[in-house]
């Protein structure tokens, strides 16, 4: 499990304690859950947000 | 009355645009202290515009079916000179110095926007339990959410105080809230209505679109709602169609998917059995209903949590110097947002690509798919968690847990009445399209209508 205390602490959020409490479980579930859809990515996968060079001459 | 009726009576001289408007501010006034669903009413601006409408009408300028018909907006599009909140604190004094796009395209179809309707604050959650300007109420049970973000466009609707109210939909903002409400509800595909001018949330997945009594209706505003615009990134330039479905609309040859995974699971009873009547009426219809097996949607809405979480946070960092204009639920989100990697992003939009090919894979196979949108009926305000099947779950998620992922796939999909529980709370059935294949969509959902008459 991450230390979300002092990750939110390097931030400088101002995150207090009682409101760290309230969203780590689900910080951590979610972690969780991305990481197991992420073992299955394949390591040419593209981004689906993609540039575009030609801004503006669509 | 529907759209299509106000229409016609205004066309028939059965009613002037000018009692319309009167008769929708004496509406608002006896039902609005109970569902809190309006945030401002315009009274002088709508009184004024139906009068120069009705002149117009007299001599002769038709503008459509929405010429002189009342509608409201959620309050996050931007209307000139008009307060626009999101329903934040952030923004409780913000007077835009622009019209919105959706705004423009309802003037020029000649909508009287009679006032700007409540809302979860800024758009990030599902009950419309606004901390800032209270809670919306469910029209069919003041106890129980309407459902949200556009919780007081639905409620709005339901209510019938306007026959159409604009919503926003980043994770089902537009269908929860039809579900809950009793009302029809269409996001449209990602890129077929501007979002020009509309307070942002998340910026790959907001979408624009109405909130009505009929489908017919929605059609009706989506002809008036869609097309390019060069001042949104991600506005399509493919051509728009007319979207209205005509009096019979066959389903014979049309191939409806019928999930063998996922949606079917973990859900209300009274839900199932409403979907599959919906099921078996298409069948009656002439649709081929093909049993189909759908991608991991846990998976995509995990992803699309990592995406919104990420967008949102982005978005409104700038705000968040001053914690005590967020309430508490959207506070939360937002710092569990600030707290995500980039490369979590960016791995969620590789993922996004993936699924958007395993879907695409999925509607070579059928026309368009139906879903619960929703697992289970609204739930009673403040409620956290319910029951389904045994098992303990948080309302948020629940709710969210069919609809989401579609944003992400940026597929257009429809919410539409198919029955009611025991208790009285609407049900809704979610049809998802291919990308820009609305036409077929409201099709399918005015024949389902027309079947079940549950409107």
């Amino acid at each position: 499990m991450k230390n979300w205390k002092l990750v939110a602490e390097a931030y400088g959020h101002g995150v207090s304690e009682a409101e760290l409490e309230r969203i780590v479980p689900s910080l951590e579930s979610l972690g969780t859950e991305f990481h197991k859809v992420l073992a299955g990515l394949p390591s040419d996968a593209e981004s689906a947000v993609t540039f575009e060079a030609d801004l503006g001459e669509r | 009355m529907t759209i299509l009726d106000a229409a016609s009576a205004l066309r028939n001289g059965a009613v002037t645009s000018a009692q319309m408007v009167e008769s929708t501010l004496t509406k608002i006034a006896e039902c609005d202290g109970d569902l809190n669903a309006f945030l401002t009413v315009m009274q002088g601006p709508a009184r004024a515009r139906a009068k120069a409408l009705d002149s117009e009408l007299a001599q002769g300028k038709d503008r459509g079916p929405l010429h002189g018909v009342s509608v409201a907006v959620k309050d996050l599009f931007y209307i000139k000179g008009i307060r626009t909140t999101g329903g934040s604190k952030i923004f409780e004094d913000f007077i835009p110095s622009y019209d919105a796009a959706v705004i423009e395209h309802l003037d020029a179809a000649g909508a009287v926007i009679v006032g700007k309707t409540n809302l979860h604050e800024l758009a990030y959650g599902i009950t419309s339990n606004n901390p800032h300007f209270g809670a919306v109420h469910n029209p069919h049970n003041l106890d129980c959410i309407p459902g949200g973000s556009s919780g007081g466009s639905g409620a709005a609707v339901a209510a019938g105080m306007v026959p159409m109210a604009m919503g926003s939909d980043t994770g089902g903002s537009i269908r929860i809230p039809a579900a809950f409400c009793g009302t029809v509800g269409l996001k449209p595909t990602f890129g077929r209505v501007s979002k020009y001018g509309c307070l942002a949330l998340g910026l790959s997945l907001d979408h624009m679109g109405p909130l009505t009594m009929t489908v017919r209706d929605t059609a009706v505003t989506l002809n008036a709602i869609a097309g390019f615009d060069a001042r949104d990134p991600n506005s399509s330039r493919r051509p728009v169609e007319d979207y209205l479905p005509g009096a019979a609309s066959p389903l014979k040859g049309v191939r409806i998917g019928w999930p063998e995974n996922y949606y079917l699971e973990s859900l209300h009873p009274e839900v199932r059995s409403a979907v599959e009547q919906a099921r078996a009426l298409a069948q009656e219809l002439g649709a081929d209903v093909v049993s189909i097996r759908v991608p991991d949607i846990a998976a995509l809405n995990t992803i699309s949590r990592v995406i919104l979480m990420s967008e949102a946070s982005a978005v409104l960092e700038r705000y968040m110097g001053d914690r005590s204009k967020f309430g508490a639920d959207v506070l939360a989100l937002l710092d569990q947002g600030r707290m995500l990697p980039a490369t979590d992003y960016i791995n969620a939009q590789r993922v996004r690509r993936a699924m958007q090919v395993e879907f695409r894979q999925v509607f070579g196979k059928i026309d368009c798919l139906f879903t619960p949108t929703s697992p289970i009926p609204a739930a009673e305000i403040d409620q956290k968690t319910v029951m389904i099947d045994g098992v303990e779950e948080d309302v948020r998620l629940a709710s969210t847990r069919f609809v989401r992922g579609i944003n992400a796939l940026g597929l257009p999909a429809l919410s539409q009445p198919c029955g009611v529980t025991a208790a009285g709370l609407p049900i809704g059935l979610q049809i998802i399209g291919r990308a820009f294949e609305e036409k077929l969509l409201l099709r399918v959902g005015a024949a389902i209508e027309d079947g079940l008459h549950v409107n």
